[in-house]
């Protein structure tokens, strides 16, 4: 079997089908309840690879790798061979489907043997009528080739009774060797362990090359470096191979690898596409917090987004509808207290405000956060001007407002009300409402406050865009032309090619960046080198450290660092901050919480693509049950798994199932409205919507009624079925997916909802049982954590299934970082035991976390007898009762 | 002159999560012990009211092992259920009471406080789970025969059990239930207790 003329032969022409399709088929048959492979395991290892992940891994390792072993094949190998091995590569392991077998992985049994070549061959027959394979004349051949993927069958009388088998092919034993190459490199644990096996095993490659890249997973810009790489190595004809959450392993013939420039151009391409596509979000990230820094991150900001960044500069601090007493004292306490520093104010106010004055106060907030924000911008210090900048700057401002009006703007600091109306915001309110020139007697101060930050927001874009043309005109850049190139070459410091280890010149910069640190002579500085406080690099000398987005301290207070030391200002290296900033911008703002998935080993972007999705799927689930915003730990409880629904209704698909996972109090964010837009670009409108409705006989007149029937599961099934709905639901689908970051290596996705319950211990407890919830619906490891937590999680995985959060008191409770999928199970049901029974015994000032702090059972319900007036009735909660003893005993 | 090798000692923390498994078998003969001698149907009491001669026994293993704690522990269920007779549930107490001198043999002397906490709390998680037990089934019977003996309850999902005293304010029909009820349970046990024949 070859393909066209100087064409290697792809899988499909040697299977003679369309593998996608054969493959499809293959796992349609064990879902069957006769096999019911869904919850069974593959291997131990803490329960990590599920018994279908690990058969679609071995048969799409040896998919992959079966082009170039047929190159090298004479005689070629016929298609019955090659269908007939991808069926041993996949139902190798049928014998582990047991309920022995499964109860010795899980722990709860004696060793079982697994190798089974009766429940081989039944499944063998099944797979292959449901592929439509006729593979009776080589069914010993592979019933033979899937009982040798074993060490124990392929010694003494194991080879020798599979000899006595009348096979087919004559090279069936060459054939068995392959597949169990295939199982081997497909349980391989590692980047590194993947790339030796098959340095040393070549049978699966015959004479092609492998090529490998590996990376420091830090987070979201591990998935841009995975994608980049993938892209890059996939331009210069290499095959991926085997994906890992630190690598890729690819194999080709022939081909040179990339270099880190091709990469870093990709990672480019990728940046530059995401900065496009949140270009609406640019100013929302870059705008800071009046009380702390307002503009933390200046290279989002360029000439074209002055106006959005203004507009939310406004919203930071809102106008006050009514002035309470405390408020008029306080401030007027302040205005007296400035005018004794500063005599001259009495010149332009009185000594003390006057009503006008306080509701003036009262409704400036917008406005200072305006003159703020242009202050910021203004800042040398920010990077966006330099000292001609300014001078240009203050001209212009001064012309417009007055002069020596420049310096006590610039002077600004944390918002000061009173400070910043009488010295900044005053000189504004006494210009002329139709300009300065006109001198016409109806002032700014007398207009309504809407209107007159209007206005101040119009001035202060046309001041800044001028300084920056001007800037423009001098050849100066803005960090926004830098920040695609310096984000990029950031991110490609974790990428090393081939580079097994740290390499001579990595160990070098380190030695060199830790001797420059020590010889920092300033009195301020460190006498020892600094660690990043999340990745514990070294920080790289003439790098300033930063604060900490994740962390949450960053601020502007000059006394922080000297009351708190370096414990008030941790210091972070470039990388992580490049990292958190990128997360925030892919993950759509700033996000506190996020879920990464580490997928099944052999995952290819198919399987990603379809994960995410569903992933996406669990998370608004979790997070409609989790809504409102303040958090109702009974919720917590009641969270109910997206896989309940799926068996429940296996024959609609999975978007619909989900929309009945939601409970009827969960609001759903946004997606009526997401819905009822893709609908109405669809349908052509209301009147389309209402056409429809009238052919099908259900009562609508517009799209958000549909969008309304369709989300609370009332619309009818032939509804859903209409091509141009069908195709809505699709991209409304498709809008929730865009906020992840997806490689087959590793998936990042934010939690819209927040936890906030009252101690940092509840709040662990709560992620590490929602990384549980998302293990067992997906099982793949999963972490819930705050984004700066992604690194130092996935480098202590070890195989783990379910992350812990870094918080002492939960991890010495849980007693890991990170726990197999059975023990995360036992863990949840007990949280949610702990939230259930928190109201009898002592309602909020006990937190789970104390509950699960009680020495055993017996005390639980000792203390809810104690606790609680009435004792609770112990048959209705008594598994709540069961679900804690597990854990304390 | 001889140089003699220093003695070390490395201390090791006692894991009595290693003992959780003979606690919980204690715990159970106590529980069987309580669950003959206490009155059917539990009721709302003090610790010490329900663990009765069991938790007398335990503050004492304190202080007192070996035959001081079984004879104490006879002492006291005499006193507390009338009965002299050597045999029957007594049995359940002493099996467990050696069990227990033999655990805080092997323990630290600053690890028995903690151990007979556990096996009390342990006792007590024993005696309420046989009570549940009791409640779910009494309240199968209610729902089952609400109808033919025509109970009416305020919560019918939480059938309370009334006792003796209370019983007269309820009405007939309650006593005729509750009776109905103990002599069903006693047949079930007597099944359960009688033993297998012999095979010829």
């Amino acid at each position: 079997m070859t393909g066209d003329a100087g064409r290697r032969p792809t899988t499909d022409d040697l299977l003679g089908d369309d593998f996608g399709s054969v493959r499809e088929a293959f796992a349609r048959v064990i879902a069957r309840p006769e096999f019911d492979w869904w919850p069974r395991l593959g291997k131990a290892r803490g329960g990590e690879q599920t018994l279908l992940d690990h058969s679609l891994s071995v048969l799409d390792t040896l998919a992959t790798c079966l082009p170039f072993v047929a190159e090298e094949s004479y005689p070629p190998l016929s298609q019955l061979e090659v269908r007939g091995i991808l069926v041993a590569a996949f139902v190798h392991d049928a014998g582990k489907a047991s309920d022995d077998f499964q109860a010795y992985l899980r722990g709860e049994g004696p060793p079982s043997e697994h190798v089974d070549p009766e429940a081989i061959r039944s499944l063998a027959v099944a797979v292959a009528r449901e592929a439509g394979m006729d593979l009776a004349d080589v069914l010993d051949d592979v019933v033979s080739q899937a009982v040798l993927h074993d060490q124990r069958m392929r010694q003494n009388r194991g080879e020798l009774s599979e000899r006595a088998r009348e096979h087919q092919s004559l090279r069936w034993r060459k054939l068995a060797d392959l597949v169990d190459a295939a199982d081997s490199l497909a349980s391989a644990t590692n980047v590194v362990e993947a790339a030796v096996f098959l340095a040393r095993n070549r049978q699966l490659i015959g004479g092609a090359d492998v090529a490998s890249y590996r990376t420091r997973v830090r987070g979201v810009s591990t998935t841009y470096l995975h994608s980049a790489a993938l892209d890059a190595f996939r331009a210069a004809g290499w095959t991926p191979l085997r994906y890992f959450e630190d690598g890729t392993l690819f194999i080709g013939r022939g081909a040179s690898v990339p270099d880190s420039d091709a990469v870093q151009r990709q990672v480019e391409r990728k940046l530059g596409d995401l900065l496009n596509a949140r270009a609406e979000q640019l100013a929302v990230l870059a705008v800071g917090t009046a009380t702390q820094d307002f503009l933390p991150s200046p290279e989002l900001v360029t000439e074209h987004n002055l106006g959005r960044l203004f507009d939310v500069a406004a919203t930071k601090v809102r106008r006050k509808a009514k002035v309470t007493d405390e408020e008029r004292e306080h401030w007027s306490e302040q205005w007296i207290a400035l005018f004794r520093q500063r005599p001259q104010l009495a010149e332009s106010f009185d000594g003390t405000p006057s009503a006008h004055d306080l509701e003036s106060l009262a409704s400036s907030g917008p406005e200072i956060c305006l003159l703020k924000l242009f202050k910021n911008l203004m800042d040398p210090k920010k990077g966006l001007c330099d000292s001609d900048d300014v001078a240009v700057a203050r001209v212009l401002y001064e012309q417009h407002v007055g002069e020596g009006s420049y310096a006590p703007m610039s002077q600004q600091s944390t918002l000061m009300l009173v400070e910043d109306y009488l010295l900044v915001l005053a000189p504004w309110h006494r210009l002329s409402s139709k300009g300065p020139a006109e001198g016409m007697s109806l002032e700014l101060r007398h207009l309504d406050p809407k209107s007159r930050e209007r206005r101040i927001r119009d001035d202060l874009i046309r001041i800044t865009a001028a300084v920056f043309q001007n800037r423009r005109k001098r050849g100066a850049t803005l960090p926004c032309d830098r920040l695609v190139a310096e984000y990029a070459r950031s991110i490609l410091t974790d990428f090393s090619l081939e580079n097994i280890g740290p390499s001579t010149a990595d160990i070098q910069r380190n030695l060199e960046a830790y001797s420059a640190l020590k010889a920092m002579a300033a009195p301020r500085a460190p006498k020892s080198a600094i660690q990043c406080s999340q990745c514990s690099d070294t920080i790289e000398p003439g790098t300033a450290h930063e604060h900490s987005d994740a962390l949450g301290n960053r601020g502007s207070f000059s006394n922080r660092r000297i009351a708190f030391d370096r414990v008030g200002s941790p210091p972070i290296c470039p990388t992580c901050t490049v990292e958190l900033k990128l997360a925030r911008l892919c993950l759509g703002g700033s996000v506190r919480t996020v879920v990464g998935l580490v997928p099944p080993r052999g995952f290819g972007p198919t399987e990603a693509a379809e994960l995410l999705e569903r992933a996406n799927g669990v998370k608004n689930v979790l997070d409609r049950q989790l809504s409102p915003e303040t958090f109702d730990a009974s919720r917590y409880v009641a969270l109910s798994l997206p896989q309940q629904v799926l068996r429940q209704d296996q024959d609609k698909p999975l978007g619909e199932r989900l929309v009945l996972a939601v409970t009827e109090k969960a609001t759903l964010r946004n997606r009526e409205k997401r819905l009822a837009e893709a609908l109405s670009g669809k349908l052509g409108g209301d009147d389309g919507a209402a056409e429809l409705g009238r052919e099908l006989h259900f009562q609508i007149t517009s799209t958000g009624d549909l969008a309304k029937a369709i989300v609370n599961g009332t619309a009818p099934r032939a509804i859903r079925k209409d091509p141009d709905v069908a195709a809505a639901i699709r991209a409304q689908r498709d809008a929730l997916v865009e906020f992840g970051a997806i490689t087959p290596n590793l998936l990042v996705i934010a939690m819209d909802h927040e936890i906030e319950p009252k101690s940092a211990a509840d709040r662990a407890l709560y992620q590490f049982g929602l990384a549980a919830l998302f293990n067992l619906e997906l099982h793949t490891a999963a972490l819930v954590a705050p984004p700066g937590e992604l690194r130092s999680a996935i480098a202590c995985r070890n195989g783990g299934s379910v992350y812990v959060p870094s918080n002492g008191p939960a991890r010495r409770l849980i007693g890991s970082q990170w726990m197999p999928e059975q023990g995360a199970g036992v863990w949840l049901r007990a949280i949610q035991a702990a939230i259930a029974l928190q109201s009898s015994l002592g309602g909020d000032r006990v937190g789970p976390y104390e509950i699960l702090k009680l020495p055993n059972a017996g005390s639980v319900i000792r203390r809810a007898q104690l606790a609680a007036d009435k004792e609770p009735y112990w048959p209705t909660v008594w598994h709540h009762v069961e679900a804690l003893k597990e854990v304390l005993g | 002159m001889t140089r003699s090798t220093p003695l070390t000692v490395r201390p090791a923390a006692f894991d009595w999560q290693k003992r959780r498994a003979d606690i919980e078998e204690i715990a159970r003969d106590f529980g069987a012990y309580l669950a003959q001698t206490a009155g059917r149907g539990g009721g709302a009491g003090s610790k010490h009211r329900e663990l009765g001669a069991v938790g007398k026994a335990l503050q004492r293993a304190r202080t007192v092992r070996g035959d001081a704690l079984l004879g104490y522990a006879r002492r006291v269920h005499e006193q507390t259920t009338q009965n002299r007779f050597p045999a029957g549930p007594v049995e359940k107490l002493d099996e467990g009471l050696s069990k227990l001198d033999k655990l805080l043999a092997q323990a630290p002397k600053n690890a028995v406080g903690l151990i007979l906490d556990h096996v009390g709390y342990a006792t007590y998680y024993d005696v309420k789970r046989r009570f549940v037990e009791f409640q779910r089934d009494w309240r199968k019977y209610v729902e089952e025969n609400a109808s033919r003996l025509n109970l009416v309850s305020s919560d019918p999902r939480k059938p309370v059990w009334f006792s003796q005293k209370r019983l007269e304010e309820r009405g007939p029909e309650w006593k005729q239930a509750r009776d109905e009820f103990l002599a069903s349970r006693r047949e079930i046990l007597a099944v359960d207790d009688e033993p297998e024949e012999d095979q010829p």
